[in-house]
């Protein structure tokens, strides 16, 4: 049987990932480097800024669209209705109303509103007020992909036990949007920065690697710590972690991760001291080699992550090993 | 399970083929669920392994003759809810529940108790 809310939930939480991992990479990654570099051409700065906002309003565009779509078909599976009576007999408002998932989205259609108007404030405002600006859109994006924790299996457990999980969920998500969300704008500044290594080597786009990299190690073993945590909670402490739908998929889940990570510590063993080699070396035909690797290793990166988030989809409608005691063993 | 097993879980993953399911399941009922009371209860209370939301979850108790006999007034506190009886005569008694968690997932089910010795 298809499931809409499986597609919806996949469609919003890759928006969620991109609109914060471009604020990520703004605020960690690039935006350092520019502070930082002295000769820095001015247009290259000028255009990765003007690539984030359009990353951020495409994660807009797609995520509040799908934000309606979820409350609508989660509606009208709760009243057991079709969509169009969900919407007529008022299901869907006291969804809204009325429940805790409903308050959630409230807030969360608040926080997509206040990142809208700041990104145009942005665009209008003196350079003094640029920064102010920035760091209160990139909180609102940190909230608006955050608070998803209350929308998932966590917002329901019962104690202190609860209240762990809850946390744990937040990291994870904060953790993959710095990550999975990062690679995005990660690979439109390769994109961008190719060209312009292709005619001088320089040492710049190397510093924006390093600090992903950093940004990267952090993020990865928040990931991986906060994801244990989890399905400690959801998978009865590990024992319906073999045996049961959920705990195939979180395996699933566990091994497309192991795949990103291998990839993305090739990325930064071989690949990343390849690229600053050459750069050293003045070389931009081996420069340009090592760089495309790199592209590709991002391109498949990206591909696995939204595999990993259509699993997030599915996992989200299919009931945790570790609120029920049955197996199918 | 074999560890190939997994594999025949790939349609589910392309096609979403996993149905929305139950997750607040009950944990305890009073009266208990399948036992005989010696005393009519003032109110049946069931607990549930997730907290509930008030507006979509429903609680009814009815008689061997499929009449209600609950006071309707359902109360949701936390993973509790409860509805008031009134003068239950000795019998068998269907209590009936549909809930929905907070992580929005419905669940229902129902179980018997009697009153009388």
């Amino acid at each position: 049987m298809f499931d809409p809310l499986i597609v919806v939930r996949t469609i919003h939480f890759a928006a969620a990932i991109a609109v914060a991992g471009a604020f990520a990479f703004s605020l960690f990654v690039v935006e350092p480097v520019w502070s930082g570099a002295r000769s820095l051409p001015p247009e290259m700065a000028a255009s990765a800024r003007q690539h984030l906002t359009r990353l951020v309003w495409l994660g807009l565009a797609f995520a509040v669209p799908s934000g309606i779509a979820w409350l609508l078909v989660l509606a009208a599976q709760i009243g057991d209705v079709p969509l169009s009576d969900a919407l007529r007999d008022g299901t869907a408002w006291a969804v809204l109303t009325d429940t805790q998932f409903g308050v959630v989205w409230e807030l969360r259609a608040a926080l997509a509103l206040v990142l809208a108007a700041l990104l145009l404030m942005r665009q209008r405002t003196t350079v003094r007020w640029q920064r102010w600006l920035r760091i209160v859109t990139a909180t609102s994006a940190v909230l608006l992909l955050g608070s998803l924790a209350w929308a998932g299996h966590a917002a329901a457990v019962v104690g202190i036990g609860g209240s762990l999980h809850l946390l744990s969920d937040i990291a994870h998500l904060l953790a993959a949007g710095a990550w999975l969300g990062g690679l995005v704008p990660l690979l439109l500044f390769m994109r961008q920065a190719e060209s312009a290594l292709a005619q001088q080597p320089s040492a710049l786009p190397c510093l924006v690697l390093n600090r992903f990299s950093a940004l990267g190690i952090a993020a990865v073993a928040t990931v991986a710590a906060s994801g244990l945590v989890n399905a400690w909670f959801l998978t009865d402490h590990m024992r319906g972690l073999f045996g049961t739908d959920y705990g195939a998929l979180i395996l699933i889940k566990s091994g497309l991760f192991g795949i990103m990570f291998c990839i993305a510590s090739i990325n930064r063993v071989r690949i990343t001291p390849r690229i600053a080699a050459a750069v050293e070396a003045d070389d931009p035909v081996l420069a340009i080699s090592a760089w495309r690797q790199l592209r590709t290793n991002t391109a498949v990166e990206i591909a696995i992550g939204l595999v990993i988030i259509y699993v997030v989809g599915v996992l989200g409608v299919t009931m945790p090993s570790g609120h029920t005691h049955l197996s199918f063993l | 399970m074999n560890r190939f097993a997994y594999l025949a879980l790939l349609p589910a993953l392309l096609f979403g083929s996993a149905s929305v399911e139950a997750h607040a399941n009950l944990q305890s009922a009073s009266p208990a669920v399948g036992s005989t009371v010696g005393s009519p209860p003032a109110q049946v209370s069931l607990t549930f392994s997730q907290n509930l939301e008030r507006k979509f979850s429903r609680l009814e108790v009815r008689n061997a003759g499929g009449t209600r006999v609950d006071s309707g007034g359902v109360s949701v506190t936390g993973n509790t809810m409860r509805v008031g009886v009134k003068g239950l005569s000795p019998g068998a008694y269907t209590v009936h529940w549909r809930v929905l968690s907070v992580d929005t997932h419905t669940t229902e089910g129902s179980f018997t108790f009697r009153v009388g010795r």
